[in-house]
């Protein structure tokens, strides 16, 4: 297998954006990444986009190849990728394999969407499709529903407290404060999020993402071309893509999602490295709780464990291993389809060196995206060169 | 009695709420159904307070994961009492079935 770079990135504001379409939003992001990959005029291969919900919230399907005709990039293979709120994790992952496996030299990865032009109660339902219809959603079971019933479950077995839970909004709310790019930038006191609204007990507002619109790309190449384009590539060490059950009554352990579990060993394999070698992480916080269970079920920590890190400061800026320095999703937003990637951005800009909460000496970071109720996640490890 | 349909393979064991193809577990297609009285135990639970929209005017609904006693773990929406409040452990017993599926109750 060919071994392959990010060699550009590129990556609109999260938020509320009532002035751009979503077809516009795809562009800027592509835009960006193509021009820091200084490849204009260079043919791209292929173009995977990751999107969720574009059908149900902005009345636009056939994505990808609309997309790519805007961007001049010719009568190449263009594909939308679904898998809920991991979509551009996956889309990222397609591009890998298809320059892996030798079939392409350069690819065009990106993750879309625009959720804030519709009523909330509909943003509700078309986000529960990602659930199983079939037997929980069906219920009225909503994904702040879910979390909240992980929650419960991980303050019970675990001894997490509510505090510990909240630490997660409150470093993450502090560190997107400085990052231009993110739906906030004004921190949260810990009493703040404690008497939040209550959305889905003992889930409260300030435990939860707001809904935002926003755009990612990254341009992926072969490893040994890299060099001809720029002195500033990004190496891709490890590539993890993971189902789990799609449902909480199928799920052995409440407090564990199998799917990040398996693909995060899939990763550290193929990358040849450990929990402890990570640097910085940016990892799946679509909310508090799943902060937690992310960085235990990576293994950064023990299961059970992640309450007591996160207030033990292992996952601020500068404790051992930290998290979402960009602000995570809880600060940045989760334009679901866009969010992969986005955490794709940080970490690469992390590992040139040039981030808004610029780890020091940052040489490994791992990117952890989750869809639907755990029922897929990709995890990927990125190196400086 | 009340009770209410699952799925159960005749070659493990294993019981369903869904009418699987073949069984989650051991993969046999000796699949067949079964009536349960649906006592059990609360695993964990919440209350939906910002519901989807066809949902919309039944808030605040508690939707539980719950353990069944004949060995199937589900999840349901569970009516609590007024004056109550659920508790992780509780005791729980199925009470209906609707269209959008099982309702159980505290004991
Ligand atoms: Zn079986």
């Amino acid at each position: 297998m060919r071994k392959v770079s990010v060699i550009g990135i590129g990556c609109t504001p999260f938020g509320k954006q009532n002035s751009i379409g979503i077809i516009d939003l795809a562009l800027q992001a592509c835009e960006g990444a193509l021009s820091d990959a200084q490849v204009p005029g260079r043919p791209i291969d292929a173009f995977y986009l990751g999107n969720f919900v574009s059908e149900a919230l902005a009345h636009q399907g056939s994505l990808a190849p609309i997309v790519a005709h805007r961007l001049g990039l010719g009568p190449i293979p263009c594909t939308k990728v679904e898998g809920a709120c991991a979509s551009s994790g996956i889309a990222f992952r397609h591009g890998v394999l298809m320059i892996a496996s030798g079939l392409c030299d350069i690819v065009l990865v990106a993750g879309v969407e625009k959720m804030t032009s519709a009523e909330t109660g509909a943003v509700t339902e078309a986000l529960a499709s990602a659930g199983d219809a079939d037997s929980e959603m069906r219920l009225g079971l909503t994904f702040p529903g879910t979390f909240g019933i992980v929650m419960r479950r991980h303050m019970y077995q675990h001894g997490t407290t509510r505090e510990q839970v909240a630490m997660v909004s409150v470093k993450n709310r502090s560190n997107g404060a400085v990052n231009p790019k993110a739906h906030f930038q004004k921190p949260v006191a810990m009493a703040e999020v404690l008497e939040s609204r209550l959305i889905c007990d003992p889930l409260r507002l300030y435990d939860c993402t707001p809904i935002s619109d926003g755009a990612a790309a990254a341009v992926l190449c072969a490893a040994d071309l890299a060099a001809e384009f720029t002195d500033r590539s990004v190496d891709v060490i490890g590539s993890g893509h993971a189902t789990g059950p799609a449902t909480l009554f199928e799920m052995a352990d409440l407090t564990t999602f199998e799917a990040s579990v398996v693909a995060g060993q899939q990763a550290y394999r193929q990358a040849g490295v450990a929990p402890g070698d990570i640097d910085v992480a940016e990892v799946h916080d679509c909310f508090t709780i799943a902060e937690i269970t992310a960085i235990e079920d990576l293994g950064f920590v023990a299961k059970g464990k992640g309450g007591a890190a996160v207030a033990e400061g292992l996952t601020a800026l500068d404790g051992t291993l930290p998290t979402n320095p960009s602000g995570g999703l809880l600060s940045k937003g989760h334009p679901v389809g866009a969010t992969g990637l986005a955490q794709i951005y940080e970490i690469v800009a992390q590992l040139r060196g040039d981030a808004v909460n610029q780890v020091k000496g940052a040489e490994i970071g791992l990117a952890h995206n989750l869809g639907g109720t755990g029922a897929v996640s990709t995890v990927h490890i990125l190196k400086r060169r | 009695m009340a009770s209410f349909e699952a799925f159960a393979c005749d070659d493990c064991h294993s019981l369903s709420t869904r009418p699987q193809r073949r069984c989650w577990r051991c993969g046999s297609s000796a699949i067949r159904s079964v009536n349960l009285i649906g006592r059990g135990t609360l695993v964990s639970f919440t209350i939906i307070r910002v519901p989807p929209t066809v949902f919309q005017g039944q808030e605040p609904y508690h939707i539980a994961v719950i353990d069944l006693d004949e060995g199937l773990r589900i999840t349901a929406r569970l009516v609590v009492p007024e004056g109550r409040e659920a508790a992780i452990d509780d005791p729980v017993i199925f009470d209906a079935m609707r269209p959008y599926g099982p309702i159980f109750r505290l004991v």
